[in-house]
């Protein structure tokens, strides 16, 4: 925690330097005039134009904006339909059949900033103010990886009480935790935790680094610098639009090779973010040779003490998140894409099916949230919606306990996975931007779903999920030995099956 | 393909240029089109093995041979111990870990 007092801890956080080294000829990645051209040059692609950008998707190549452009402005709906099971088949490509599930951890709610649209904002009077202690983050975790989950989220907001190195200490709390599994011979912990942090500097970054950071995700909110400046106070950090934008560039620089971006979608135009997530990918791969690792795409939705929400012109429908996810998926091919529990549940079963990776489960956001819902848990023995809108950064819209989510995602035939493998066996950085693209890495993706589900049927499955899940074993292991791909590679297999039964007798934690 | 067991390891080492990366990389090359033996090079903190210098498309190799808390190797779990051990002298020297 920072001995400096707000002010002047909030003076000494941007670099000016770290912004200027990744501009070109002065400039930043995002011209709002060449968005604007790009969607109005491909307003009326037609059907050909748009099956040969989807056969590109195919291959695994990145969009052009232009492409991206034509894919945002088709208006058939058939040829949507097309897109959305094209997009699927993109997903499965790269990913194989497995969603990957973690859990979000919000650990503290004090922030500087004064984002109109957030529930944490620091004019918002009404919001609980808290942050975690490490004992009390240790409970938190307690109760997420007595779920079944291993892989966490971790959030905070920004501010000098939760400065870089509470932020190193919150994770080391976190990996410290393990609980005894209610069900087999295993035991609950976090593998891997990404986070959702605010921009840092180099420096601040490399102590993320060394504490073996997953993922570090900033989210742009929005690209449009004018709908930036309107609702981030010129006067707070986050108003610096190029100090967020670079966020990820400095933590490449630091070291840190899995980064991930995102916008708020409802701020502004949803067409004009998707081109921006875009030019922010093609900014990361041009200097690094690396894009992000997933991309996030919330919808503004009712926050505490803001209305920005009940008030904005740009609201984005069911319908219309479907077409950005299928977008990104079709653009950045290699990219994963987070869907969460914001999202109610027979939407995100929808959206899933176009091409989402990941999602979160037994979600709750608020500070101190999870020891409150497992108080209600125990209490009702049974699910229920325990926010707490003073406490949250926003709503959710689906609250359901991990269990009944993995059992549903079981009976739509899709496998659940909670891998860490890749960031622990050298499959980081630009070597698994190559995998990805040659549709390798997806082929450890099944092999690591099939370890890490076992896992969780032996230690935390409802019997009925049991049940389902052991039969979406069988045929995920029948794939194992008929793809292609894996009779060519038998030594792959034989590792495989040396590791599955290893799990099957007792043994956790191995990976491929 | 050479034989694996013909390796002269020495030989390949001496034939190595420029910095430590382009030497790691280069002798991953060598070992996987000549001796079809993969080899990658990692980064080590707390958890992660971060990928740090060699062929970007191996994947075959899962063995993870850790050289001291901060440096690892990735390579076949099928070689001898011999080459192995050979491997794990030359990677620290490489990574200049002697």
């Amino acid at each position: 925690m920072s001995d400096l007092n707000v002010k002047d801890w909030v003076k000494q956080v941007i670099k000016q330097d770290e912004i200027d080294k990744y501009l070109v000829d002065g400039k930043d990645f995002i011209d709002e005039e060449t968005i604007k051209q790009e969607l109005e040059h491909n307003k009326k692609p037609d059907k050909s134009k748009i099956r040969d950008i989807i056969s590109k998707s195919l291959e695994i190549k990145r969009l052009s904006p232009s492409e991206t452009a034509a894919l945002i402005n088709v208006k058939d709906e058939e040829l949507w339909e097309e897109m959305y099971e094209k997009a699927l088949e993109v997903k499965k490509r790269v990913y194989d059949n497995r969603i990957v599930f973690f859990a979000p951890l919000y650990l503290s709610n004090l922030c500087v900033n004064n984002c109109s649209y957030c529930g944490f904002r620091t004019e918002n009077c009404n919001e609980t103010r808290k942050i975690l202690s490490m004992d009390e983050i240790k409970k938190e975790t307690s109760v997420v990886v007595s779920e079944g989950h291993k892989r966490m989220i971790a959030v905070w907001g920004e501010h000098p009480s939760s400065d870089i190195d509470y932020m190193v200490d919150s994770m080391k709390a976190i990996y410290e935790v393990k609980e005894k599994a209610p069900n087999g011979p295993g035991y609950g912990s976090i593998r891997r935790i990404n986070i959702n942090a605010a921009p840092m500097k180099t420096a601040d970054l490399k102590k993320l680094w060394e504490v073996g950071v997953g993922t570090y995700q900033v989210f742009q909110e929005t690209y449009h610098k004018p709908t930036y400046r309107k609702v981030h106070p010129p006067q707070t950090i986050k108003g610096n639009y190029q100090w967020r934008l670079y966020a990820l560039h400095r933590a490449m620089d630091a070291g840190i090779d899995d980064v991930a971006t995102g916008a708020l979608f409802g701020l502004y135009d949803w067409q004009f973010e998707v081109m921006g997530l875009l030019y922010h990918a093609i900014d990361l791969e041009r200097q690094f040779g690396i894009g992000p690792h997933t991309v996030s795409f919330p919808r503004l939705m009712h926050a505490a003490g803001s209305d920005v929400a009940e008030k904005s012109p740009y609201l984005v429908s069911d319908a219309d998140l479907k077409k950005i996810i299928t977008i990104l998926r079709l653009s950045i091919p290699y990219t994963g894409l987070i869907i969460t529990a914001r999202e109610n549940a027979s939407l995100r079963r929808d959206l899933i099916q176009v091409g989402c990776t990941q999602t979160d489960a037994s979600t709750r956001i608020g500070i101190g949230g999870y020891n409150e819902a497992l108080k209600k848990w125990k209490e009702l023995q049974e699910e229920s919606d325990t926010q707490e809108e003073f406490k949250q950064q926003f709503v959710l819209g689906d609250t359901r306990r991990l269990d009944a989510v993995i059992k549903e995602l079981t009976e739509m035939g899709i496998i659940t996975s909670f891998c860490t493998a890749g960031y622990r066996c050298g499959r980081t950085g630009d070597k698994i931007m190559n995998l990805l693209t040659n549709c390798i890495e997806g082929k450890f993706c099944k092999l690591n779903a099939i370890l890490t589900f076992r896992e969780y049927l032996e230690d935390y499955a409802s019997p009925e999920t049991k049940k389902a899940g052991v039969l979406l074993l069988e045929k995920e292991m029948a794939e194992v030995s008929k793809y292609d791909w894996f009779t060519k590679h038998p030594e792959i297999v034989k590792e495989f099956h040396k590791l599955y039964e290893k799990i099957s007798s007792g043994k956790r934690d191995l990976y491929i | 393909m050479s034989n694996r067991n013909d390796i002269d390891l020495a030989t390949i080492i001496k034939s190595l240029n420029g910095n430590a990366i382009g030497k790691m990389n280069q002798l991953s090359h060598i070992l996987k089109t000549e001796y079809d033996i993969e080899l990658n090079f990692c980064n080590l903190v707390g958890r992660r093995w971060s990928y740090f210098a060699g062929e970007k498309d191996l994947f075959r190799a899962t063995k993870r041979i850790k050289l001291n808390n901060s440096f690892g190797i990735i390579t076949d779990s099928f070689l001898v111990p011999e080459l192995e051990e050979e491997l794990i002298t030359l990677s620290k020297q490489l990574f200049d870990l002697n």
